[in-house]
């Protein structure tokens, strides 16, 4: 795979709003990422970051009676090289995509499937969908399906219904459903976070077989850092509805830039740092975590989103919303990181 | 014989299983009046009028000369068939109304007004309005009916509706990129069957409560089609000298209804996973 390759998927400056009574809520801003093919990109932020509105823009699943702005474009290399922008494409076209060329899996593996179909139509629907397939033909690969995400007796899963199921069970039915079409890009919305740890790992080593066996790309929604280090190739590290950093895996870990990037980290247990003044190294350790809340959208602080927490935070800070700055490769939005250019 | 496992749990409740017996039998008796009835219902022979029951009549003869029997299970036919036509009518447009209404915001507004304006009319005042306009006939008792009925299920199904639709598979079904109304007839529809199911029982058992009221305030079906109601007040003057012309209708009516509403509670309950437990 050669280095200049296009993109698969290229979003520059997406922005999504959301009119409420209280004014207009920008959920996202200003978010610009790619994903290179057969690579994976994670998207990492705390919860109200803004991650899983930008993927459900992406796939165009805003309700609509949300009413959502949406700004910026996304621009999607199909399988037969064409270039679409996701963001203002026809309705009927985004239909064609989702499922066949564009795939998601959810959070919830208990309510993402229908109660009342069995296993084998709901993947089957998708086939008939995109495919053409006939409903006995549909079946067949199905079952195919399910041997291929590693069901055990797939031809008698087929006819069962979900509750038959567990729940680490019911997720690699829904990615037998995202990957029945071969799907060049699969959005995983925080696959596994309703999952035994246990489980959690199978569900990622089967993302990962399945990655390198169709060359798909995965773009991958977590706060899971751990999950972050072991599975994604480049990481985009939200903060309040923006990119705050975003670099190669390797790099970001061994070298954070931006102070909520460090924080992250730092909160991980293996970080976690001696209880200050106890001399006995056996006392327990304590965990570092962020001081303070994510700002309400609804009333944005003046300058950086993370001034109000940031322990770097000067004057300067609080005057206007840094830009994305730069640097051999990766980029930060932090006015410590311009400066050290 | 293999059963599904919620017929089995259905019938495992004795009232429930006597409600379905009696429901079969009356159907039966209804269905195959020709087999078992051996005098025409609309046979006069005013010499054995008013005769009590007997062998030859088994429950008795009306002012006319009538068979009893004859006539109720006769009539059973028209009462059951407008009661079926009614609750799949009701059922039908009820479930369209409310699926449109809970799936699609915008028309909910307009839609649930509409049917809370016909929600406050009086039911059998609705009824009686609506035949009084289109004429006595079976078929105009039965869209009256049906005009009746469909609200209660439209706001049954719309508060289903409302539920399901913010259910992830919903938003999974989307992301497959299966269209609005695929998701509402694949994923939406197969998921309300168990409420509509039991308002289909509930409107059955009103439904034959109407019809005989409807009759007996002589604004129901014509007269001369023998129906429980239609008997019940053709004959009301001669109770008191004959109580087998009302009684006997009047117990076919009781029993269906009652048993209707006992299979509805039934199948709610066994739909309802907080009274599962009562069940087992």
């Amino acid at each position: 795979m050669s280095a200049i390759q296009e993109p698969l998927l290229k979003v520059q400056g997406l922005g999504t709003a959301f009119p409420t009574h209280d004014g207009l809520v920008r959920a996202v801003a200003d978010v610009s990422f790619s994903v290179q093919p057969g690579r994976t990109t994670a998207l990492v932020g705390e919860s109200g970051s803004g991650k899983s509105v930008t993927s459900l823009t992406l796939m165009g699943l805003l309700p609509r009676d949300a009413d959502a702005r949406i700004s910026g474009r996304a621009d999607f290399r199909c399988r037969d090289g064409r270039q679409v922008d996701l963001l203002s494409l026809p309705p009927k076209q985004a239909r064609a995509l989702r499922g066949n060329e564009i795939a998601m899996i959810f959070q919830e593996p208990m309510t993402s499937l229908n109660p009342v179909l069995s296993i084998g139509e709901q993947i089957a629907e998708s086939l008939r969908l995109h495919k053409g397939l006939d409903r006995a033909a549909a079946l067949a690969a199905a079952r195919r399906m399910l041997e291929l995400v590693e069901i055990p007796a797939a031809a008698q899963r087929l006819a069962e219904y979900p509750h038959q199921l567990s729940g680490g069970m019911r997720q690699r039915v829904m990615i037998a459903l995202a990957m029945a079409c071969e799907p060049r890009l699969l959005i995983a919305d925080e696959p596994t976070t309703a999952l035994d740890v246990t489980i959690q790992a199978q569900i990622l080593a089967l993302v990962g077989r399945l990655q390198r066996e169709t060359g798909m790309s995965v773009l991958f929604i977590t706060h899971n850092l751990g999950v972050v280090a072991h599975h994604a190739d480049e990481v985009v590290v939200m903060y309040a509805g923006r990119v705050v950093e975003s670099a190669p895996v390797k790099p970001l870990f061994a070298a954070p830039q931006h102070p909520y990037t460090q924080g992250l980290l730092n909160c991980l247990p293996a970080k976690a740092r001696q209880a200050p003044g106890a001399a006995d190294a056996s006392r327990p350790r304590r965990l570092f975590a962020i001081p303070g809340q994510v700002a309400s959208p609804l009333a944005p602080p003046p300058g950086c989103a993370f001034e109000p927490r940031c322990a770097r935070a000067e004057a300067r800070c609080r005057e206007a919303m840094p830009a994305l700055a730069s640097l051999a490769g990766r980029q930060a939005r932090c006015i410590h990181v311009q400066e050290s250019l | 014989m293999k059963l599904p496992l919620a017929l089995k749990l259905l019938l495992r409740r004795r009232i429930v299983l006597f409600a379905l017996l009696v429901l079969s039998l009356i159907t039966v008796l209804a269905l195959g009046a020709e087999l078992f009835g051996r005098v025409d219902p609309n046979d006069t022979a005013v010499l054995e009028r008013l005769r009590g029951p007997s062998g030859a009549h088994w429950l008795g003869t009306d002012e006319l000369g009538r068979d009893v029997y004859a006539r109720i299970v006769h009539g059973g036919r028209y009462s059951l068939l407008i009661a079926a036509g009614t609750a799949l009518g009701a059922v039908l447009m009820g479930t369209l109304l409310g699926l449109v209404a809970g799936f699609f915001k915008r028309l909910d507004g307009p839609l649930m007004r509409l049917v809370d304006a016909m929600m406050s009319f009086p039911d059998i005042l609705l009824a009686i309005a609506l035949v009084a306009i289109l004429g006595p006939s079976m078929f105009n008792v039965v869209l009256a009916l049906v005009l009746v009925y469909t609200p209660r299920v439209a706001r049954v199904v719309r508060a289903s509706t409302l539920v399901l639709r913010e259910l992830l598979f919903v938003e999974a079904a989307r992301a497959v990129g299966v269209s609005t109304p695929l998701i509402l007839w694949r994923h939406i529809l197969p998921n309300l069957i168990s409420p509509v199911l039991v308002q289909l029982s509930f409107i059955f058992a009103y439904a034959i409560l109407a019809e005989a009221g409807l009759s007996f305030l002589g604004v129901g079906v014509p007269p001369e089609i023998p129906t429980w109601g239609t008997m019940v007040a053709g004959s009301q003057s001669y109770a008191h000298q004959a109580f087998w012309v009302v009684l006997f209708p009047g117990l076919a009516i009781i029993f269906t209804a009652l048993s209707l509403q006992l299979v509805g509670d039934g199948v709610r309950d066994l739909l309802d996973p907080k009274l599962k437990k009562s069940m087992k």
